[in-house]
């Protein structure tokens, strides 16, 4: 009798605990990298959207460079590497940064395919008043995947960011980017 | 070509058939073809002896057919037509010739045999026969034919050697003898006890219709033989070796059979077996079944055995099963409240069913809240990931905040259901099995008990006796 009861109440457990189901986590989920809220560094900061890449082998995929958490901006100098030996540059276009300017900027975009380094400078002409506040991208680059394996964009900390006047804004943070070619 | 030393042998021979009625046949050596010459003797040797026992007829002697074809210069292996037998036969002076032959196809043997008028050659009769197998099997196929070719029916045992060569023993079963019972419970018992004999595939049975012809043409009616000498005699006009004969009485509530299987041969008894049964006649099947492997010396099989284990009574009543907490508890695990109904608390029965419907219910829709809202939290949590307005970022990560405690919600109304659900179930069981029958049947019928006495305060051992 008294194993019977065991068996039953093993059998309750059992039923009890079949009956709930698994949470997702908390920790992690936000993970967006522009949330400012919840990355680890401080703004103004540089980084990479999406910030995770995955693309097959031979496909193309778009990477925004965003500035974040700017005020009074009037000109930037970005500087990113990436791996030449996983993927190659194709074409870039102005990022939404600069929609609600009151004159579009320059945007130079400057790539060496030798050593995987892109060069981003952005100005406005005629007016030292012209500036833009906020997070945006200021360009969007198309890479195509070479090879398979995982890489990382990384940008220089020697990029600048500075106001109408030729100020420096202090750069806090930098996001790093990841590609995985399948 | 006749010679005079033959005239004082056929003058006998023509004196002694004069004496008898009974009409003189000589049997040729049969034809062999593919089998041997010294195998075709001794198979027609055998039907010679056979012949014999018909009583039907008068056999003339191998050794005189042999003396009459050497002094005509035959050998008997020559004289295979019609016109040679004819002659022999008239010289033997006998009414009758059989000849005949024995072949091989394959792997069967055929046996044709005939026997004709040597006055006017006409066939009296043809015979003819099969066998697959040894030829040691044409034996007793040569035995048949002997029979056959006098136009008599050859005996049972022979018939059953032919169907059931394995068997090692032919019996007749009689009907038992009726002491208190009547002659058809009797009789159904004896047909019960035939077929118990049959199914141990140790003996040939004869049939209970050969075995009733044999005793009416003997005159006797339903249980006029009942003597071992009649028995005796039916067994040998059947043919069988073995008789098997009994009674079945009745002593109040107590039965007896007593069984005897005798060598019709020697009148010896084989086996003698007794049985004392208490109970409703109904249980003397399974003691009659198992009398009947007795009876030949061999154990009974698992299922005749269990069934004497479970005991008359038991086997009689084969009415439904005493209720008990066990069969409570089981059903009550399986469906709740099926225990409680099985012991008859249909309110209670219906009220757990209904409560642990509405508890599984709950849960039920619990989980899909749960799921719904698991569906909604990965869509906008995946919009959120793609948003690159900070304004829509807050926004979708809101919403996905909020979800995500909606399924928390869910978990938990599904968690703390579905353990009313198990704990219900648990009370149920438990509940079924503590208020199920009070005392199966079969308990109440054993005649001691183990049981605490409320009124003493104390655990008790109990006897009871019939008086």
């Amino acid at each position: 009798m008294i194993k019977f009861l065991k068996l039953l109440f093993l059998t309750g457990i059992f039923l009890l605990s079949s009956c709930t189901e698994e949470l997702p986590l908390e920790e992690g989920v936000f993970d967006n990298p522009l949330d400012e809220d919840e990355v680890s560094y401080e703004t103004p900061a540089l980084t990479f959207f999406p910030f995770i890449n995955d693309v097959s082998l031979g496909g193309s995929f778009i990477v925004s460079v965003f500035i974040l958490g700017v005020e009074d901006l009037g000109g930037s100098y970005v500087k990113f590497s990436y791996d030449k030996n996983q993927i190659e540059y194709l074409n870039d276009g102005v990022g939404d940064l600069f929609d609600d300017a009151s004159q579009s900027p320059i945007c130079l975009v400057e790539v060496d395919q030798n050593t995987g380094i892109v060069t981003i400078n952005t100005s406005f002409l005629g007016s030292d008043s012209t500036h833009v506040d906020g997070t945006g991208s200021i360009v969007d680059i198309t890479f195509r995947a070479l090879s398979t394996g995982t890489s990382s964009l990384t940008f220089d900390v020697n990029s600048e960011l500075v106001t109408p006047s030729d100020g420096s804004i202090e750069i806090k943070g930098f996001g790093e980017g990841v590609v995985n070619a399948l | 070509m006749k010679k005079p030393i033959l005239l004082p042998f056929i003058l006998l021979s023509t004196f002694l058939i004069a004496q008898s009625a009974k009409p003189t046949v000589a049997i040729l050596d049969f034809e062999g073809q593919g089998v041997s010459a010294s195998e075709v003797q001794t198979l027609t040797e055998r039907m010679r002896t056979e012949i014999g026992n018909t009583n039907a007829i008068r056999l003339i002697e191998r050794k005189a057919v042999e003396k009459i074809m050497a002094e005509q210069g035959f050998q008997q292996s020559g004289c295979t037509n019609d016109e040679c037998a004819s002659e022999v036969g008239q010289l033997l002076g006998v009414q009758f010739m059989v000849s005949g032959s024995i072949g091989k196809m394959g792997d069967a043997y055929t046996i044709d045999a005939k026997m004709f008028s040597v006055e006017t050659g006409e066939t009296v009769r043809s015979k003819n026969a099969t066998h697959k197998g040894d030829i040691s099997g044409l034996l007793n196929e040569m035995q048949i034919m002997a029979w056959e070719i006098t136009g008599l029916d050859a005996p049972a045992n022979l018939k059953l050697k032919r169907a059931g060569s394995e068997a090692t023993r032919t019996v007749a079963v009689m009907d038992f003898e009726a002491r208190g019972i009547t002659p058809q419970e009797a009789q159904t018992l004896t047909d019960r006890f035939t077929t118990a004999l049959s199914s141990t595939k140790k003996v040939v049975m004869v049939e209970r219709g050969t075995m009733v012809d044999v005793l009416e043409e003997q005159g006797f009616e339903g249980g006029g033989c009942a003597s071992d000498e009649c028995a005796a005699e039916v067994g040998a006009m059947l043919g069988v070796e073995y008789m098997i004969s009994g009674a079945i009485g009745k002593l109040g509530d107590t039965y007896t059979i007593d069984a005897k299987m005798f060598s019709v041969a020697t009148g010896a008894a084989e086996s003698m077996k007794s049985i004392t049964y208490s109970g409703k006649v109904d249980g003397l099947i399974v003691e009659i079944e198992s009398l009947a492997w007795d009876i030949l010396g061999l154990d009974p099989p698992k299922s005749i055995r269990r069934k004497l284990q479970q005991g008359s009574p038991n086997y009689a009543n084969m009415g439904p099963k005493p209720k008990s907490k066990a069969g409570a508890l089981v059903r009550s695990m399986v469906i709740p409240g099926f225990g409680q109904l099985y012991s008859g608390k249909t309110k209670t029965a219906v009220g757990v069913l209904l409560l642990e419907a509405g508890m599984i219910g709950l849960a039920a829709k619990s989980s899909g809240d749960y799921a719904s809202s698991q569906t909604e939290y990965e869509t906008q949590l995946a919009n959120y990931q793609g948003a690159t307005d900070p304004g829509e970022i807050a926004g979708y990560k809101i919403i996905v905040e909020q979800k995500r405690a909606d399924m928390t919600d869910a978990n938990n109304q599904l968690a703390l259901f579905s353990g009313i659900a198990a704990g219900l179930w648990a009370i149920n069981t438990i509940h079924a099995f503590l208020t199920g029958p009070e005392l199966a049947s079969n308990e109440l019928n054993k005649p001691y008990r183990l049981a605490y006495n409320p009124i003493k305060k104390q655990a008790q051992l109990s006897w009871e006796f019939s008086l």
